[in-house]
């Protein structure tokens, strides 16, 4: 199970405040009605506000749900205005987890994030074109091929 | 290792986050 996991436990004790709601629960309806939610396992990363700024859906393994949750986070600092955290994060999965199924969006918004700090347009371009070596058949690499033109 | 502490207290949870500077992770799950 992934929440038997220690790297799993370590990592959303660390960095989260974790809920769960029993969708098959009257108790839990508020909360599925509020965040429309129709299918589990779904996941979502809030702010302490309670709006939600991540999400997913489906089951994933211990080595994929961890760079997941951080991917997550990530994001969420990222739409927090939080732009050095968010680097950071999206760093480590880079580092920690190069190969995992989200790195490529971890390497698309590790440039976002660095750039949106700096405000240098190299720190966006430069990290969009390691797309183009370590992830060339990622989605996220497409996401940035207009600048491949010309 | 001791298990994730989960709670089912939506509000608290998000001024817990808020308190300790981290996120919420909201779990939607149906018991097999």
């Amino acid at each position: 199970m992934t929440y038997s996991d220690a790297q799993v436990i370590d990592t959303i004790t660390a960095r989260f405040v974790p809920v769960q709601i029993n969708t098959q629960e009257a108790a839990g309806q508020p909360l599925v009605q509020r965040f429309y939610q129709v299918w589990t396992p779904d996941l979502r990363v809030l702010s302490p506000n309670g709006v939600d700024l991540y999400h997913w859906n489906g089951y994933l393994p211990p080595a994929e749900f961890v760079p997941q949750l951080l991917v997550a986070q990530a994001q969420t600092l990222l739409r927090l205005h939080d732009e050095p955290g968010a680097a950071a994060v999206y760093r480590e999965v880079l580092e920690r987890f190069p190969t995992s199924a989200v790195a490529p969006e971890a390497q698309y918004f590790f440039a976002v994030s660095a750039y949106k700090h700096s405000h240098n347009a190299s720190d966006l371009l430069d990290n969009w074109r390691r797309l183009q070596t370590r992830y060339p058949d990622s989605i996220w690499r497409v996401k940035q091929s207009f600048i491949e033109e010309g | 290792m001791a298990p994730i502490q989960w709670t089912d207290d939506f509000d608290m949870a998000c001024q817990q986050a808020g308190q300790d500077h981290k996120l919420v992770l909201l779990d939607f799950f149906s018991p097999t």
